[in-house]
């Protein structure tokens, strides 16, 4: 089996036998593999742009695993991560689960356990990139509307008539109809739910 | 009859001086007439006066002889003039150097009846100034060998000085005798009153028995002082000596009681401004002096007013609530003061004392010593076994601290075995196994497990309780090998550990376990320090200095420090700033480092933490 060139899993642990056994192991098993020795070493490097998950050890030397997590949700960062650790708690787990982690493993684990967060971790990183594009797709649609469509438009997904728009922005009502039909050409859509999907994807604000 | 009475009583009075005693000693003699009877207190402050300075040495550079007339008892001419014949008898072949004669009338009636002692010797005559004055003139008195002192009072003051201290007492009553000499020492107080007479009301009482003067103080007002002037005799011409009379007046009336002079001492007076009869007897005791020595007559001087003085009874000043009051001169002499055992004995009382403690503890010494030397070898077995429980107990503690720490750090190399062995299979199974990667996967896995089973080992010597052999031990390696011990412990509390060593390896002569314990302790304790610190930095520093022949390691933290006031008892056991940990991991550091011949102190750094280091003599095969 191939995999996406682009799909990296990012093994970060300080302690240099257990990253390296990693880094075999996944080569083994077909991954391509970024061994790093600490969060810093993560942050420097340029941003993934592809798919991916991090392997990530709860305790670092420098910035802790939950620290680089919650740095990584501020910075909007999509890869999933599997959290590793040697002495973990409950609290502790539940905690980066909380934040989004895809599984928490206590060391020693299984490599059956090991395959199976990092697919899911795979599999949630390619679905997040998925919608990702389609948010980029959507706005980038809208990126093509005139300031006075987008006012159409924000009305339009209110629920607004037609009559009801024309009085509000006090323009006659065929002037309305005219932007409607070129709204919908441009987001290349039939209705007004579908106009409310990409609207919705595209992080257009409902009301004002 | 009478004769015979009169030779007794001579005999019985001049009995302790027999002729021979002073006849024929070198002594000079000296002898002092007095008019009235022995009892008379002015005559014994007198003689307290004039023997006053010679009392403490035990020869007299002359002999004193006392003799009395008595008039007050024999009033009579003839008795008087068989008393005096008596004593012409008596010193008709005695050498008198010197003859004092003191009281009224004494030195008259002796040239009156013609006493003349054997060379015609210098008189020295005190009596009352009226007395004197009526001499003068006189040529049978009047001779160059005699010198006249006149007692002069000053009653002004000493009613002055009554006054004040009783400012608020207006009444006074003045007892007097019915004596010649009563009655002149009478006249001189009644004069002295006139000057007081705005401001007091007088009450003289004379010319009465003592009992009518008693019965007419007894119903005297609060406010009253009693003066007593002399009362030789009372009106039916019974004597009585003016002290007695003082005593009795003191306990009819609860008025406070003066006299004109020192003659209190017996009296129950309070004292004051009064004429005194020993500072009197004092000067007489110089001008003997001065005279017996040669020097003549005219060039004695006398200052016939400095027998005035303040005197007072300490116990009379005590009764009556007057002994800081400010009329009350600083030098004036008291009488009867009270004696402070304590304050007078107080280096008798200090010595023994010293030596009753010096006692007490060198028998508790002792006894200590006794027992200790009983307990000694039971004792150091005790010691020996509660040291090892300690060190056991501390371990076990440090041990649990451990745990969590160590099963991580077994995680790391059964994780990465794990996950070598999986990396071969898959490599293998895929057909993609080169030798290179066998024998990368290979080595790691032996390294791994290595690594798990020194921890293991490391475990397992830290948990063993017997005393191990010592031997020489790489202190670099060793630091080393705590350091990587602690390893996980330090990235879980988001430690920094920073270590500065010898380039070369630096050698001592221990139990490398024990050893290894001490440094484990202190990176314990400093990792505890910094606990409360969570915003800034954590750091650790190990330290290796070689000094002179002596190696030190210093743990430094940068956590809280510890109070100074601990420094002294840090190292003692159960000292803990923490709530959970025994406290007994430094004392048990101390003993290890102690038994290898070293040294362990803590010191505060000024930029914050502390350093806690132990310094080990190196290793050095001669003395081995």
């Amino acid at each position: 089996m191939t995999k996406n060139a682009r799909e990296i899993i990012f093994i970060i642990d300080d302690d240099e036998s257990v990253r390296r056994s990693l880094s075999l192991f996944l080569t083994a098993s077909d991954y391509q593999v970024q061994p790093l020795a600490s969060s810093e070493e993560y942050l420097a490097r340029e941003a993934h742009e592809g798919t991916g998950c991090l392997i990530l050890d709860v305790h670092l030397d420098g910035k802790s695993g939950l620290e680089l997590q919650k740095e990584l949700l501020n910075m909007n960062s999509h890869l999933p991560i599997v959290f590793i650790t040697g002495q973990g708690n409950i609290p502790m787990s539940v905690n980066a689960l909380k934040k989004g982690a895809v599984n928490f493993l206590e060391k020693p684990f299984s490599e059956d356990e090991l395959l199976q967060s990092i697919s899911e971790a795979l599999a949630l990183s390619q679905k997040l990139k998925t919608e990702k594009a389609e948010i980029e797709k959507c706005q980038i649609l809208m990126d093509t509307l005139t300031p006075r469509e987008k006012q159409i438009l924000n009305l339009v997904i209110t629920g607004m008539l037609n009559k009801q728009i024309a009085g509000e922005l006090n323009i006659a009502e065929h002037t309305v109809k005219l932007h409607r039909h070129s709204i919908c050409e441009k987001l290349g859509v039939k209705s007004v739910p579908e106009i409310i999907r990409i609207s919705d994807k595209a992080g257009i604000l409902l009301g004002k | 009859m009478r004769r015979i009475f009169f030779t007794v009583i001579f005999i019985l009075f001049a009995s302790p001086f027999p002729e021979k005693s002073y006849a024929q000693d070198n002594f000079k003699t000296v002898v002092v007439f007095f008019s009235l009877d022995v009892n008379l207190p002015a005559y014994h402050n007198f003689m307290d006066g004039f023997t006053g300075h010679y009392s403490e040495t035990p020869v007299y550079p002359y002999n004193i002889i006392y003799e009395y007339i008595d008039i007050n008892r024999y009033p009579h001419e003839n008795d008087i003039e068989s008393v005096i014949n008596q004593y012409k008898e008596k010193y008709k072949s005695v050498n008198v150097d010197l003859l004092i004669t003191f009281g009224p009338g004494t030195f008259s009636l002796l040239k009156k009846y013609g006493f003349d002692a054997k060379n015609n010797s210098t008189i020295v005559n005190i009596d009352i100034e009226s007395n004197i004055l009526s001499t003068t003139g006189d040529p049978l008195f009047d001779n160059e060998n005699a010198l006249h002192i006149s007692i002069k009072t000053d009653y002004g003051k000493t009613l002055k000085t009554a006054f004040e201290l009783f400012p608020e007492y207006r009444e006074v009553y003045i007892i007097s005798g019915s004596s010649p000499a009563d009655r002149y020492f009478a006249e001189l107080t009644k004069m002295a009153c006139e000057s007081f007479r705005d401001s007091h009301n007088f009450n003289f009482i004379q010319g009465k028995t003592l009992d009518s003067t008693l019965v007419s103080i007894r119903e005297i007002p609060l406010t009253s002082i009693v003066f007593l002037t002399s009362f030789i005799e009372d009106v039916n011409g019974i004597p009585y000596s003016t002290s007695m009379v003082s005593r009795i007046t003191s306990e009819q009336c609860d008025a406070p009681l003066f006299s004109l002079s020192d003659d209190f001492v017996e009296g129950k007076t309070i004292g004051g401004y009064v004429y005194s009869f020993i500072e009197l007897g004092r000067q007489i005791e110089r001008i003997v002096e001065e005279l017996l020595k040669g020097r003549p007559l005219n060039k004695i001087t006398v200052d016939e007013n400095s027998f005035n003085k303040h005197m007072y009874d300490w116990q009379m000043l005590k009764k009556w609530d007057l002994l800081d009051s400010k009329v009350i001169p600083a030098d004036s002499e008291f009488f009867n003061k009270d004696v402070n055992l304590l304050l007078e004995y107080r280096w008798y009382f200090l010595g023994a004392v010293l030596f009753l403690l010096t006692q007490t503890i060198l028998i508790l010494y002792l006894i200590r010593m006794n027992k200790k030397q009983k307990g000694v070898a039971k004792q150091r077995i005790e010691n020996e076994l509660l040291f090892r429980e300690l060190a056991r107990e501390d371990r076990l503690s440090r041990m649990s601290e451990l745990t969590a720490s160590l099963s991580h750090e077994l995680n790391q190399p059964l994780t990465a075995i794990l996950y070598n062995a999986q990396a071969g299979k898959r490599f293998t199974d895929a057909g993609k196994l080169d030798d290179k990667q066998a024998i990368e996967i290979f080595n790691n896995i032996i390294e791994d497990d290595k690594r798990a089973g020194s921890l293991i080992s490391s475990v397992r010597s830290l948990m063993k309780l017997e005393e191990r052999k010592k031997e020489r031990v790489n202190l670099n390696n060793l630091i080393l090998e705590t350091e990587n011990l602690f390893h996980s412990e330090s990235v879980a509390k988001h430690i920094q550990i920073s270590l500065k060593l010898q380039e070369h390896p630096v050698f001592v002569y221990g139990d490398k376990i024990q050893l290894q314990q001490v440094i484990l302790n202190l990176l314990f304790n400093a990792a505890n320090s910094m606990e409360m610190n969570s915003s800034g930095n954590k750091k650790i520093e190990i330290l290796q200095q070689l000094d002179g022949g002596d190696v030190t390691v210093s743990i430094c933290d940068s956590g809280s420090g510890f109070e100074d006031s601990l420094k002294e008892t840090l190292f003692n056991s159960f000292v803990t700033s923490r709530a959970k940990g025994l406290g007994i991991g430094l004392a048990v550091s101390k003993t290890i480092i102690e038994s290898h011949h070293g040294v362990i102190w803590a010191e505060n750094l000024p930029e914050g933490g502390a350093e806690f280091s132990f310094k080990l003599p190196l290793f050095d095969d001669k003395k081995r």
